[in-house]
């Protein structure tokens, strides 16, 4: 019997113990984030549409759109932080110098949509897998790069996303969320990476708005405008550059 | 070892199970504000002092929540109570700078987020979600997509804290009321709407009540603290409708200059050219 108690007792724990709390704020380790495969399983449209990319022109976040799912989190420049509360896990980043960006994840047993409406930050559900969320996006809006270096996706990109938390000597809690891509319009094959997030309950998060920075400049360019007009209605037309200063 | 001991024993682990279950959802011990009432002999609750009563009478804030539009109108002062040197430095602003190219000059028509006071006056009738757990707050509204934070783990404001637009806040429990105060809010100068120092303190009480129409609404008392705006404090009462059935969309604020460029021309945004 008291064997039985126990055989309890551990399965008890083992279930309390299955459904991890990814709650908290995480820095994503730059070191440790996986390169893209040197030879990418691109279709020959999606292959061009790379090799076009002009960032300047082509990507969203220089016109303060968002970097979208699943750019969002393979992007390792700032903190993230999760909420879980019951049936949802929600993933809130704040990249430096863009907008906050949301994503939802829905855990209370919904299923995709067949034909989901199309968004940057995708339609998103996650079951368990043992101590692992499996997290499956689909819906995302095509304009959205996956990469920053313009890999490209389809409106048939679907997401796996496999989550789970290590306690690493040293490093101490670390979240690994293992990506697979998988797009048969755009790829022939499924393109698979990680990323790895260190625990860090202390780090600040800061706000940021995209929009901030052409602010500034617009004020900036008003103030030019505005010394501009000054000087020209005080400085005589004929006055060589530099004079009368 | 008979079949009760045997009994007793699974009974055991299972309250032990549910336990370790309650921890690893981070259900926090019995929290401080709710002793200190207890302690106080301050009613919390209708029947009774206990401090669990009090844990239990705490509405939950969480879903998706619509400002109700109709109550809320007007709430704002028309007229507010200025300080005398805030009046004439918003007189010398209008005389400079006014009437204003709302497509030029107004920040938030240029994409820059709607401080807190402005997004929760409720103003766009845009919904926001709560998220709720027993240390954090967490709104997200669909305006500008932003994140507002209330911390309810009894932490300070960080040393040297830069100001942001929706500030530093933090909450405790008056009974089933929570109460919220922010500060370090980013400074509006004298030719805003609701102009604000750096030494705004914006105080809120949030509750739930019922509602014959929407089951119940949201209801946050706000009073604005700030002695070099306003000669006395303002409140005012908004309320928020419950609708569960309402999504928080995606706010993409730059969507026409990127379709603009997308069609292969610049920007037709005046400071964009």
């Amino acid at each position: 019997m008291r064997a039985l108690a126990i055989a309890i007792l551990l399965t008890s724990s083992a279930v309390a113990a299955a459904t991890p709390d990814f709650s908290g704020i995480w820095l994503p380790d730059p070191a440790r984030a996986e390169p893209w495969p040197t030879e990418l399983p691109l279709t020959p449209a999606a292959r061009a549409q790379m090799q076009a990319f002009d960032p300047a022109t082509r990507d969203p976040i220089s016109f303060c759109m968002p970097f979208g799912t699943p750019r969002n989190t393979l992007a390792t420049d700032s903190a993230i932080e999760i909420i879980q509360t019951p049936g949802r896990l929600t993933l809130i980043f704040q990249p430096d110098l863009s907008n906050v960006e949301t994503r939802r994840v829905y855990l209370d047993g919904r299923t995709l949509p067949a034909e989901p409406d199309p968004s940057w930050f995708g339609t998103s559900i996650g079951t368990w897998d043992g101590d692992t969320l499996v997290i499956e996006t689909v819906g995302i809006e095509t304009d959205a790069l996956v990469s920053g270096n313009g890999l490209p996706h389809s409106d048939a990109l679907r997401i796996v996303e496999r989550l789970r938390i290590e306690n690493e000597p040293g490093a101490g809690k670390v979240l690994i969320d293992e990506m697979t891509l998988h797009d048969s319009k755009a790829y022939t094959a499924p393109i698979v990476t990680r990323r790895y997030f260190t625990w860090a309950p202390n780090a600040p998060l800061r706000e940021s708005h995209c929009a901030e920075r052409l602010w500034i400049d617009k004020l900036w360019r008003d103030r030019l405008a505005e010394h501009a007009r000054a000087r020209s209605s005080t400085v005589p037309k004929s006055a060589p550059e530099g004079e009368g200063r | 070892m008979n079949a009760n001991t045997g009994a007793r024993l699974a009974i055991i682990a299972v309250a032990l199970a549910l336990t370790s279950n309650a921890r690893a959802e981070g259900v926090p011990p019995m929290p401080r504000d709710a002793r200190t009432l207890a302690a106080a002999g301050v009613s919390t609750g209708k029947t009774s002092t206990s401090a669990a009563t009090a844990q239990a009478s705490r509405p939950d804030f969480s879903g998706v929540w619509l400002p109700d539009g109709r109550k809320n109108a007007g709430q704002w002062p028309k007229q507010p109570p200025f300080t005398p040197a805030m009046k004439a430095s918003r007189a010398a602003y209008a005389a400079k700078y006014l009437p204003q190219d709302k497509e030029v000059d107004d920040e938030n028509t240029s994409c820059i987020p709607y401080g807190m006071l402005t997004t929760m006056l409720g103003i766009a009738q845009y919904p926001f979600e709560i998220l709720s757990t027993p240390t954090q707050l967490t709104l997200l509204t669909e305006i500008f997509g932003s994140v507002r934070r209330i911390y309810l783990d009894g932490r300070r404001p960080p040393p040297e804290l830069l100001p942001s637009r929706m500030g530093f806040s933090t909450g405790h429990w008056e009974g089933a009321t929570l109460v919220v105060e922010t500060t370090h809010l980013t400074p509006e100068n004298e030719g805003s709407a609701r102009p604000g120092s750096a030494a705004q303190r914006i105080v809120e009480r949030f509750s739930v009540v019922p509602d014959a129409q929407y089951g119940k609404e949201l209801v946050d008392e706000i009073t604005v603290h700030d002695p070099t705006v306003y000669t006395q404090p303002i409140t005012v009462t908004m309320r928020y409708k419950w609708a569960p059935d309402v999504q928080v969309g995606e706010y993409l604020c730059q969507q026409d200059i990127w379709d603009q460029n997308k069609e292969g021309h610049p920007s037709e945004i005046p400071w964009r050219k």
